[in-house]
């Protein structure tokens, strides 16, 4: 349904309701902003890269197979561009995905409660996965919070099936540990 | 424990950008799109020859007044020729002058003193009525194909 919805947006922009896009920027935007901040690390910067992707995705669009989802396509142009943002600030691919360090703390500031409620629980855990290298934690929004595929994961980052799986273990173990961490400094 | 980490990680919210994102990506598409059109030879080319070619705005005035004066000067035919309508006018003559003839005659005896009048006579005597109202009517109607002829043959001079 979604699907079939967002090909009649693409069908009315093709023949030229440009306005017609606003509804699918409006639609994926979170997510695609979310992809480009995992890369960039930066909130401006996210928001800009997120921006050039959707009117990249827009003058693409012809180029658009209607067989796939529309939404692995353009979160493919956003994480390529961000990665290409990066590298234009002259951060290296491979810096990409060791540059943040393999264990960082969270931040001490709000210890936990004895008893954590879920809310509180939803915050560690999301600072858990922004401390995570970027690609990692780009995996884990994508596969856990966006359920997208193994195999739209491999399109939208190029990595192969058994890298992303490999990735994702690893990022499972280390939410663990520093989850574990902060509930021991408790 | 990994696989309440896993759900938890399910009910993580996505980042939100600012609330403008949507207007100033179509802001930017905007921009983007026209300046493409000025940047496009094709389209710049059209364009002008468009505006070369584009119809001033007293146009539709001036068809107008045109389309007014050209009425005006609509001639107007004739239903009748000028031979038909001679005809009509020397029967509608006759028809008059039978008419107050055959008044003057019908109280009397009119069967034996105009034999040439015998069936107009003949006629208002069996159905007075309905012979008055044709006759009427034929009068009538040649009056106005005979006055039509007049004024579209210049005959009056008047304005009508």
């Amino acid at each position: 349904m979604t699907q079939t919805e967002d090909h009649l947006y693409i069908d009315r922009i093709l023949q030229g309701d440009h306005e017609a896009y606003a509804f699918l920027v409006n639609k994926y935007q979170r997510m695609a902003y979310t992809v480009a901040l995992k890369i960039m690390r930066n909130v401006e910067d996210a928001e800009d890269t997120a921006q050039e992707s959707f009117i990249k995705a827009f003058q693409k669009i012809h180029s658009f197979k209607k067989d796939s989802k529309f939404s692995t396509w353009l979160y493919t142009i956003v994480y390529r561009t961000a990665v290409y943002n990066l590298r234009k600030n002259r951060i290296s691919t491979e810096q990409i995905d060791e540059d943040i360090t393999q264990n960082r703390s969270i931040d001490n500031e709000n210890p936990f409660e004895k008893e954590l409620n879920q809310e509180a629980q939803i915050i560690h855990i999301k600072k858990a996965i922004d401390s995570l290298p970027k690609l990692d934690s780009l995996l884990v929004t994508l596969f856990y919070i966006n359920e997208n595929s193994i195999t739209e994961i491999q399109e939208i980052t190029g990595l192969s099936v058994s890298n992303i799986k490999v990735k994702l273990y690893r990022a499972r173990k280390k939410i663990k540990k520093q989850l574990i961490t902060i509930v021991a400094s408790k | 424990m990994e696989n309440k980490i896993i759900k938890l990680i399910k009910k993580v919210d996505l980042d939100s950008p600012s609330m403008e994102f949507t207007d100033a990506v179509m802001e930017q598409l905007s921009m983007d799109i026209e300046s493409k059109l000025r940047s496009d030879n094709l389209f710049v080319s059209v364009r002008e020859e468009m505006k070369k070619t584009d119809l001033k705005e007293e146009f539709t005035n001036s068809v107008l007044l045109n389309i007014n004066l050209s009425q005006s000067k609509i001639k107007l035919r004739p239903i009748i020729k000028k031979s038909s309508g001679m005809i009509f006018a020397v029967v509608i003559m006759v028809l008059i002058i039978l008419s107050f003839l055959v008044k003057g005659e019908t109280s009397s005896t009119i069967h034996t003193k105009t034999n040439d009048l015998y069936f107009i006579s003949d006629l208002i005597n069996n159905s007075p009525k309905n012979i008055s109202i044709l006759f009427i009517c034929i009068i009538t109607v040649s009056i106005l194909l005979w006055i039509d002829f007049m004024i579209n043959h210049k005959i009056f001079k008047g304005n009508f």
